[in-house]
């Protein structure tokens, strides 16, 4: 067992009443990284961090967590913070006093537990409401207080399951800059547990995807993306009165055309056909344009997308 | 003659006590029938008391007979004159029956009863004594008559005001609770 | 970064003491406490006021006074320690609150324990509530000190029993109607041996099950202090079902904590 790893699992199996949830997980995540824990609705994330939090037992399997091995669950316990995914919050205490009482259970004295809470609360933005009810906070400020709540014994290992579940926007982004800013600070390992694509894209540093209870891909977003075979795509820019003479153009080739929208508007999307070299294929598509009369402005073939790489593993799988 | 000699000894073979007489098994004297056991007596005879007062009194029990009796019996009795008033003996003490050592001949003991009066009204109490062999004659004492003043120790309208103060003292520390919890919000 | 061997050794205060302070304000200053306590004085209040009410109590009625009294308070008040003991671990489950209590490292016996503790002071609470009315309702008969005193040692043991079963059913059935209903349900349960017929309760049979039901060994022994006049050894053999119930309910609580799991049933 290596002492740089935060997390080892071999062989983890749960079934829930006959139905496998997880089936034989291998899992190695090195300290001090921020793991994307991706996969579909019922995919078995959520038990995956249960078992590893110890709230859950494996049916089979082993894991270790910051080198402590299953068989010692207190342990572990001591080392690991972890926001759930369906946390609830009991509505008749402050912020300050739910988090004072869970430093004091992790065994700090009761000033200690009170200046851990205070600093924690200043920590995700919620000094000025430590003071108030919970049941007064919005959701963003309950999953913020969650954080806090997972940073309360100074883990080694966090786990946030679904933190940006239910959140606007602009909440979803201080979540994600919080756990960032957190993880970088503190030097803790983080599995961030999420269906936002995005969100992983944007934080992580490597990606597990979870289909089914098994892993089906995992590597940096880069090394995923690039496995998973992402239907291949470039962008082609022309001149705006010359865009639809190129679509004429490239409809008569192998390669197909679209206009861009959204972001890519302005631009034509040009789907590289399967079983053709991808960079002849580019060649070709241009080579027409330009045979045709239509100056080429600007051209960048596009790196798989996370989404794209996504949904090919869990369908296949 | 001879028959009538005989006659006498086969009456005086099944006559209980004669048997005894003639072949005593112990020193102890039976008792023929008919005989009461003892005799008792109570004092004081008349007694004026409060409803819930405790309060004593002895009865002494004589053996009146030449021989030593054994496996006497007191019990003390209670009864109402009222015939509204509904007396049960057992709430007045719990340690009713009390039994005797062996009494020489000629000899008493004096038996103290505490009890405690539980309705109110005219009573009486008394003491019998039997023998737990050889007779079936109860030795009862004279009366001990007791008049129990009533005291009324309830009225609603003196509860009232703890029925109502209780509930109402802790509708308002709920209240304050709630109002301090509400602040911090 | 704390290693293994060198990380932090617990310096505050037993984990039992740290659950049983947050319950016990969660119940008394943001909970139901206060609510079910003025419930409970409530209806001592119109109980004691119906009773006091008539007009031609004499010494012994008095007496019945006070014992019914005090079995509505003993009763009631055992009622509300069950009522929080069944709510204490499948509440939080309902709540979604149980799953952060056990990621903390405290042992499960100790989570139990806090939250006993914390339905037991309902009891404490019923019983300080029910003293003023005992004292004027016996006043003048001579049994308040013994009716407070044996209240408090009886309804004692019932609330420890029934604490116990609360929280062995809430830690073992996974949703909290469930386990109001489970324990309402042996409640009543263990009120059916007084409707058994007089002759059945006369029998050995009977008398061994109203023995060893502390439901009705409780009362009986208080009423044959307070109506007969008992003293409080002569009949003790009558708390000695309640006593073993109560203990055999804690130590099979507390023997069970390792089976505290988020899902309750054998969903471990």
């Amino acid at each position: 067992m290596s002492a740089a790893l935060a997390l080892q699992a071999q062989g983890l199996k749960k079934a829930y009443r006959g139905v496998v949830a997880v089936e034989s997980l291998d899992l190695d995540v090195e300290a001090g990284t921020i793991l994307g824990f991706l996969g579909p609705n019922g995919a078995g994330k959520t038990t995956v961090i249960r078992m590893l939090s110890t709230i859950l037992r494996p049916d089979a399997g082993w894991f270790a967590v910051a080198g402590v091995r299953m068989d010692r669950p207190v342990e572990i316990r001591r080392r690991v913070g972890v926001l759930p995914e369906s946390a609830g919050y009991p509505p008749g205490q402050t912020g300050e006093e739910w988090l004072t009482f869970h430093a004091e259970l992790f065994g700090r004295s009761r000033d200690d537990a009170r200046a851990t809470a205070r600093r924690l609360l200043a920590e995700v933005g919620l000094a000025e409401r430590g003071g108030s009810l919970i049941s007064g906070y919005s959701r963003g400020m309950r999953q913020r207080l969650g954080i806090a709540r997972a940073l309360v014994n100074d883990p080694q290992v966090v786990f946030l399951d679904e933190p940006t579940l239910g959140l606007d926007p602009m909440g979803q982004l201080q979540v994600l800059e919080l756990m960032t800013r957190i993880a970088r600070k503190h030097g803790v390992t983080v599995v961030l547990s999420t269906h936002l694509l995005a969100e992983v894209e944007q934080a992580c540093d490597r990606v597990l995807i979870l289909n089914r209870g098994r892993i089906v891909a995992q590597g940096t977003v880069a090394e995923v993306a690039r496995r998973a075979a992402a239907p291949r795509q470039g962008l082609v820019k022309v001149p705006p009165e010359l865009r639809t003479r190129a679509l004429e153009v490239l409809a008569a080739s192998e390669v197909q055309a679209v206009a861009g929208d959204g972001d890519r508007r302005g631009e034509l999307v040009l789907n590289m056909p399967a079983g053709v070299a991808l960079d002849t294929a580019a060649s070709l598509a241009l080579r027409r344009l330009l045979d045709a009369g239509v100056p080429v402005l600007g051209f960048a073939l596009e790196s798989g997308r996370l989404s794209d790489a996504f949904l090919t593993v869990t369908e296949d799988s | 003659m001879r028959a009538t000699i005989a006659a006498l000894l086969l009456a005086a073979a099944v006559t209980p006590g004669a048997v005894h007489a003639h072949l005593p098994r112990s020193s102890i004297a039976p008792l023929p029938a008919g005989t009461a056991p003892a005799s008792v007596q109570l004092d004081p005879t008349t007694m004026s008391t409060s409803i819930g007062q405790r309060f004593s009194f002895t009865s002494t029990v004589r053996n009146d007979s030449d021989q030593p009796k054994s496996g006497l019996v007191a019990h003390l009795n209670v009864l109402g004159l009222d015939p509204d008033v509904y007396v049960d003996p057992e709430d007045w003490s719990s340690q009713r029956t009390i039994y005797l050592d062996p009494l020489p001949a000629h000899a008493s003991t004096r038996l103290a009863w505490t009890v405690q009066a539980v309705n109110s009204g005219r009573l009486v109490i008394y003491v019998t004594v039997s023998a737990q062999q050889g007779t079936d004659v109860v030795a009862a004492s004279n009366t001990l008559r007791l008049a129990v003043a009533q005291q009324q120790t309830l009225d609603a309208g003196g509860i009232l005001p703890l029925a109502v103060a209780v509930p109402t003292t802790l509708l308002l520390v709920t209240g304050l609770t709630a109002r301090r919890r509400r602040k911090l919000r | 970064m704390a290693t293994v061997d060198d990380r932090r050794v617990p310096v505050g205060r037993r984990a039992w003491i740290v659950v049983a302070e947050r319950e016990l304000r969660d119940l008394w200053l943001a909970g139901r406490g206060l609510p079910l306590l003025l419930a409970y004085a409530l209806l001592l209040s119109v109980t004691s006021y119906l009773v006091a009410a008539n007009q031609a109590l004499n010494f012994l009625e008095q007496r019945e006074t006070v014992s019914l009294t005090l079995q509505v308070a003993v009763a009631v008040g055992a009622l509300l320690v069950l009522l929080g003991a069944a709510d204490s671990v499948s509440g939080e489950r309902e709540r979604g609150t149980l799953e952060s209590l056990l990621l903390s490292p405290a042992p499960r016996r100790a989570l139990l324990l806090g939250k006993a503790v914390a339905a037991l002071s309902l009891w404490v609470a019923a019983w300080a509530i029910s003293v003023p009315y005992v004292w004027y309702l016996g006043r003048g008969v001579g049994v308040v000190g013994v009716a407070v005193a044996s209240s408090l040692v009886v309804g004692s043991l019932l609330a420890l029993f029934l604490a116990g079963y609360g929280v062995l059913i809430s830690t073992i059935v996974g949703s909290n109607r469930l386990s109001l209903s489970v324990s309402l349900f042996a409640l009543l349960a263990l009120y059916a041996p007084t409707q058994m017929p007089t002759a059945v309760q006369n029998s050995w049979i009977g008398d061994l099950l109203l023995r060893i039901d502390p439901f009705t060994a409780g009362p009986r022994y208080l009423g044959r202090l307070i109506i007969n006049g008992h003293s409080p050894g002569q009949d003790a053999g009558w708390l000695i079902g309640p006593a073993l119930a109560a203990v055999v309910a804690v130590a099979v609580a507390l023997a069970v904590a390792d089976r505290l799991t988020l899902h309750g049933g054998d969903q471990a």
